[in-house]
């Protein structure tokens, strides 16, 4: 053992340990492609153009149609559809406490309502109240 | 004793476990493979149905609510416009480069009875592109794309079990898929 110059043996050691290190690390770095989940995915999974699709059917609606309509027939429609094809709870109230404000101009009476949408699919809850007007024309 | 020598014996167990571990993560490691950009080009698709029936659902004029290129071909029954109309918008390009036309849909509308069959779903298929020969031996997974039209009543021929008179929201599912 007299030629063997054993000095230095912590500093081997680290480099070891170092090396193990960076050997789990790439392990764990490798696992996470296979299981996750990309950003397409993601993209996909995100409700974005069914909720853009009711809010503008919403605003646009409430701006001329008797609000009793709205109520029972769309709100009917749009619940049931949604549940069925795009599996997500979807309701609305509009005015929910009956609260409309007038606003009068020399030309035009607004009348104010209030929506509350609900939107919810499993992954995805949106929930948005919004006040927008409806045209009366004087 | 000679108790020389002792982290030799430290270095060769060590390299003994990372011999161990590599061998293991080798062996024990099933190969699943997942390309990852595998849905980059659903996403694509999905975005572009999305937006072609976005376009076809707007109305002409602003201001009263009218109703859209979209909801006056579900209301005429015109597959046809409806089938030419979306395949022009799936298929725009800048003229620059050659255009690989390949993509296939299937449109269905769905709509609520409430009169007549208790809130029920009724639906019935719409239009759909020339299915072509290659679509018969092969083909993509198709992405659905949904829209909400607003019909100002129900369309014309229709009996009360197949639609509810007046305005209603039907719900139009269009299936696009890569040949």
């Amino acid at each position: 053992m007299e030629t063997l110059n054993d000095e230095g043996q912590w500093i081997v050691m680290m480099g070891f340990l170092v090396a193990i290190g960076m050997f789990m690390l790439a392990i764990i770095v490798s696992q996470a492609p296979l299981v996750g989940q990309t950003t397409a995915e993601s993209v996909i999974e995100f409700p974005k153009n069914e909720v853009q699709d009711l809010r503008g059917k919403l605003v646009s609606m409430v701006s001329t149609s008797p609000t009793g309509t709205l109520q029972e027939r769309f709100r009917g429609d749009m619940a049931l559809l949604s549940m069925s094809r795009n599996n997500a709870i979807a309701t609305y109230s509009i005015d929910g406490d009956n609260w409309t404000t007038s606003g009068t101009s020399t030309e035009t009476n607004y009348i104010y309502h209030i929506i509350d949408i609900h939107y919810n699919n499993g992954i995805t809850d949106y929930n948005e109240n919004l006040t927008t007007f409806q045209w009366v024309t004087v | 004793m000679n108790d020389e020598g002792q982290l030799y014996t430290i270095e060769g167990i060590t390299a003994g476990v990372i011999m161990l571990v590599t061998a293991f993560t080798i062996f024990n490691s099933g190969l699943v493979y997942t390309p990852g950009d595998a849905h980059i080009s659903d996403m694509q698709i999905q975005q572009l149905g999305y937006d072609a029936l976005a376009m076809m659902d707007t109305p002409a004029e602003l201001g009263p609510v009218k109703e859209s290129p979209l909801a006056e071909m579900i209301k005429a029954k015109n597959d046809a416009g409806f089938k030419s109309e979306f395949n022009r918008y799936l298929t725009l390009h800048t003229g620059t480069t050659e255009f690989v036309d390949s993509l296939e849909f299937n449109a269905t509308v769905f709509n609520r009875l409430k009169n007549s069959g208790a809130g029920t779903v009724h639906s019935y298929h719409f239009s759909n592109s020339t299915m072509s020969e290659v679509s018969m031996l092969t083909r993509e997974p198709a992405i659905s794309v949904t829209r909400y039209v607003w019909l100002s009543d129900r369309p014309g021929g229709s009996v009360d079990s197949e639609y509810d008179n007046g305005g209603q929201l039907v719900l139009l599912e269009v299936l696009i898929w890569r040949r």
